[in-house]
């Protein structure tokens, strides 16, 4: 009840925000530009489930735009998009959820020395996705909104400046379980630039923080895990150009973080120092030596993790941590098609109270040709990685292969990359992975098929347990616009941490990740979808998709499936639209301890689009 | 409380529609045009009307229509989107060839009816993008595709006919058919291969009689020909690149030639469309200065009118032309989008004031 009072309130609201324009039209005269259109609606839709209660009734909505400008584009633009008691996701029926909100873009200044920008967003009731990497998503529901601004200096002979500040929040409910989850972050940047006697000068600032509760849908909890972090940072970098079309540059970074996550805490400072030159004195020719620094291996791994998006308790890599990389790279066009390059790395680490020593030297071919109408294109590189602390020696190899081609109606195309022994962040790993890809199309007419296949797997080498691979088909066929058939099926399995969005692929395996933050995930999903278009105006479509996942952290085991069916039928006069749907979810995990959630709606209706000014 | 907000929701639904109705249809008044342009010996040039929308086929709409406008919505009318080529048929429907939308456009004022060709989406000879067109003396439409390398033949109604120059595998023969016209008496269609620097000569079935030309400056040499016009025994041919305007027989020898480069009044800078009144005088459109030339047969510039620009009787990179029986004179105005007609009078006939 009370939503429906406060989506009808937000009907009028909406609409009179694009109608009360019209009179600001006439009283600014000439220098308000504007136009107004959207789609007004009114229908009968209902929901039902078995964890909810029935509720059916007439519905109205609508989804306007209102655009345009003051005085000049340049000078102040604006962009004000409500939409209201929609049953879709703003604009793709495929949803279960009535959402409603509004989006506003500005821009004041543009292409001035003082140019700035603001938007903002927010959404009731939208529809969003909990991760699981190479698989169907699983559905949520819930709030969001963000706002920013941006606002720049560029005056010529000054440094630049730059700022800017975004703040957004984010709280959702999971269908199928009891688990909640939130995210609420907040960032500030200044950035700033200036060229001084040839030298090309930077400086940044930033400060953010984020507060996340992480739904534990996949363990047998139902309270959420706080995450917490701020980040401060500061750097600076110079650059200038050098003799024979080279340039150099160096860069200082420095951020501090703090972060707490299931009562484990972790805060450090991370300084990091690069410096880059780099020549070309022929065209054919290209040389280029880098070095880093580190003074906190620890922090760059857990930065590299939060920038991801992932939580995890803080990785231990031991009190002082710290890394040295020195890299050489050459190149040399030995044919327009042929190209040749070698490299020499040395890098020094110290961890777990050890000092790490590793030496590379590469060399390796890129070739590409027309191969019988078609384009073929190679690479391969090998590696003789050294770590001199253990003595341990291997062989790197990484190799990639593609071909493509279109003959008469058929087009097809493939790929192969294998790669054995790869360098990770810390020298005491290597990683292996092979993928190949194929794709295929072909017209009979009026019938047009195709097909694709993408398989890959990867893992450290000789590690146990570190292995994610990922499986995937689909194919479609169709008959001119009649007809439109599409399957799609794929697997996958491996290892991931938790995010505020679902799960995500773990960007540092174990052991360098406690493994109690290690989800061992697998799983299947397959969909199909049916389409026609027999004549413009009318469209008709139906989907369905299922997912069944598996995933294991510590022992404690879940599992959980999702399946979705949408049905929709749209037809269009001139400018007003019948449009009927019908959405089905069933979801559920069987570690949250209630049945899968089964949520159906339904909606009938007319709508008609109306250019207003 | 919650009724009369549904209530409310209700009227600000049904004011909204006419609000945006009334807004989208009120009074507008038509741009005025250049004055009328007053030629040597009576002879004068008006400024006539434009026309870009199906919509302006058939201005006044009943009450049933005006009502259904307010409850659906108008229709969904076809505009011009990249207008090209023009012509106009014995009953007086203009059809206009329109890359950019991808079909041509028959307006026919007469009847108050539009229909719109295309061939976009079909498997077996579509029709990628319609440059030139001309019609025979059935009004069967002919209609280069630029892209494609075919010339596609519909009949008076619309309807598709065949495909000229459609190779085995679905490829077209020309590289990039152009200009074209049609002679019914002789049964002879002749098009330009702009990129082949020739005018080819066929039969109605598309079976090639002759080939004009060659690359090159001479007289019957071409540098990239475009448009093409029949006028009597003559074959006239945009040598666009050449920037000049052959005057040929019709069987092919050279008769006599109009213009040279330069950004001069008389000169030809980018020569389009190209068209011949009832006395006799060669209009040669130039798509980069916006402006019609009207020449003699001797090459003399008699006088021009137009300039670039958006207003009544300015172009932005004006392109197609067609001078119809009664010495109306049709102007595609790409960029603008819109056919710009104006009417001269000449002496061979009194004018008809008011028209």
């Amino acid at each position: 009840m009370a939503g429906g009072f406060r989506n009808t309130t937000f009907l009028l609201v909406g609409f009179l925000l694009l109608v009360l324009p019209a009179v600001g039209q006439l009283r600014l005269g000439e220098n308000l530009n504007m136009n107004a259109n959207g789609t007004l609606s009114a229908g009968y839709t209902g929901d039902y489930g078995n964890q909810i209660s029935s509720d059916h009734s007439m519905s109205f909505g609508g989804a306007g735009t209102l655009s345009g400008f003051y005085y000049n584009p340049n000078f102040l633009s604006y962009t004000v998009s409500p939409y209201v008691n929609q049953a879709r996701d703003n604009s793709s029926y495929q949803s279960i959820s009535d959402a409603s909100g509004v989006y506003l873009d500005s821009s004041i200044f543009g292409g001035s020395h003082f140019p700035g920008s603001i938007s903002y967003a927010k959404a009731y009731n939208s529809e969003g996705n909990f991760a699981i990497p190479g698989l169907a998503n699983y559905t949520t529901h819930g709030n969001s909104d963000t706002f920013g601004v941006n606002w720049a200096e560029i005056l010529p002979g000054l440094p630049s400046l730059s700022a800017s500040f975004q703040t957004g929040s984010n709280q959702y409910s999971i269908y199928g379980s009891n688990d909640n989850g939130s995210t609420d972050s907040h960032s500030f940047g200044l950035r700033s630039a200036y060229v001084l006697k040839g030298f090309n000068l930077a400086a940044y600032f930033s400060d953010g923080s984020s507060h996340s509760d992480i739904p534990q849908v996949l363990l047998n909890s139902s309270q959420a895990e706080t995450s917490t972090s701020s980040n401060l940072g500061y750097g600076f970098a110079v650059g200038h150009q050098l003799p024979f079309r080279g340039g150099f540059s160096g860069t200082f970074n420095s951020s501090e973080v703090d972060s707490n996550y299931a009562g484990y805490s972790y805060n450090g400072t991370i300084d990091t120092y690069t410096a880059t030159a780099a020549f070309q004195p022929t065209n054919k020719f290209h040389v280029s030596v880098s070095t880093d620094y580190s003074n906190n291996l620890t922090g760059t791994l857990y930065q590299s993790i939060v920038s991801a998006g992932g939580v995890v308790t803080p990785p231990d890599l031991g009190q002082g941590s710290h890394s040295f990389d020195a890299l050489a790279n050459a190149s040399y066009s030995i044919l327009s098609n042929l190209q040749g390059l070698v490299s020499a790395d040395h890098r020094e680490q110290y961890f777990l109270g050890k000092d790490y020593g590793a030496d590379s030297y590469g060399g390796g071919i890129t070739y590409g040709r027309v191969l019988f109408g078609g384009n073929l294109n190679t690479a391969l590189s090998l590696t003789d990685n050294t770590v001199s602390t253990s003595s341990q020696n291997t062989l790197g190899l990484n190799s990639t292969i593609s071909y493509n081609h279109r003959f008469e109606n058929w087009a097809f195309g493939g790929s192969f990359s294998y790669a054995q022994n790869v360098q990770t962040l810390l020298v005491t790993y290597t990683s292996s992975l092979y993928s190949y890809s194929g794709n295929i199309r072909r017209r009979f007419g009026k019938f047009a098929w195709s097909g694709g296949a993408g398989v890959s797997k990867t893992g450290l080498t000789e590690q146990a347990g570190t292995t994610s691979s990922s499986d995937s088909y689909d194919t479609a066929i169709s008959y001119s616009r009649w007809i439109r058939l599409t399957g799609s099926y794929s697997k996958s399995s491996g290892n991931g941490i938790e995010s505020g969005a679902g799960l995500i692929t773990a960007p540092i395996p174990s052991p360098i990740l406690p493994s109690n933050d290690l989800i061992l995930y697998g799983g299947t999903s397959y969909a199909f979808g049916l389409s026609s278009n027999p004549k413009r105006s009318l469209t008709l479509s139906a989907s369905f998709a299922k997912s069944n996942t598996n995933s294991d952290l510590a022992g404690i085991a879940s599992w959980n499936h999702t399946e979705e069916i949408n049905t929709l039928f749209q037809y269009q006069f001139r400018k007003m639209y019948a449009t009927g749907g019908y959405s089905r979810l069933v979801q559920g995990f069987s570690t949250s301890g209630i049945a899968p959630e089964n949520v159906s709606s339904f909606y009938i209706g007319v709508s008609r689009w109306f250019n207003f000014f | 409380m919650r009724g009369a907000l549904k209530l409310s929701s209700v009227i600000v639904l049904l004011l909204l529609p006419i609000l945006g109705w009334a807004s989208r249809h009120a009074p507008k008044t038509e741009e005025p045009g250049p004055p009328e342009l007053l030629l040597e010996g009576g002879r004068k040039l008006t400024y006539e009307r434009s026309f870009g929308s199906e919509r302006e086929v058939k201005p006044k709409r009943g009450f049933w229509n005006r009502l259904l406008d307010v409850i659906a919505g108008e229709p969904e009318f076809h505009n011009l989107v990249r207008p090209y080529g023009i012509a106009a048929d014995s009953h007086g429907r203009i059809i206009v060839t329109d890359p950019g939308a991808g079909g041509v456009h028959i307006f026919d004022f007469a009847q108050q009816k539009y229909k719109f060709i295309e061939r976009l989406e079909k498997g077996r000879d579509p029709m990628l993008s319609p440059q030139c067109v001309a019609v025979d003396a059935q009004d069967n439409i002919y209609v280069t595709d630029s892209e494609s390398g075919k010339i596609f033949v519909f009949n008076s109604s619309g309807k598709y006919e065949r495909a000229i120059g459609s190779l085995k595998g679905g490829e077209g023969y020309f590289k990039r058919p152009t200009g074209i016209a049609v002679d019914s008496a002789a049964q002879r269609i002749y098009v330009t291969d702009t990129l082949r620097d020739k005018v080819f000569v066929m039969d109605m079935q598309g079976s090639i009689l002759q080939m004009i030309g060659k690359k090159g400056v001479a007289n019957v040499e071409f540098n990239l020909p475009t448009e093409l016009r029949l006028d009597g025994p003559n074959l006239i041919v945009v040598d666009a690149m050449n920037f000049r305007i052959q005057v040929l027989d019709r069987s092919g020898p050279f008769r006599y030639a109009i213009g040279k480069i330069g950004d001069s009044s008389g000169d030809i800078f980018r020569p389009k469309g190209i068209g011949v009144d009832s006395e006799g005088d060669l209009y040669v459109v130039d798509g980069l200065w916006g402006v019609v030339q009207v020449f003699n047969r001797q090459g003399e510039l008699l006088y021009y009118f137009g300039r670039r620009g958006t207003h009544a009787g300015e172009f932005q990179l004006p392109t197609g032309m067609f001078i119809d029986h009664d010495d109306r004179i049709f102007v595609v105005d790409s960029f603008n989008r819109r056919i710009q007609v104006f009417h001269y009078f000449g002496l061979k006939k009194p004018a008809k004031e008011g028209m």
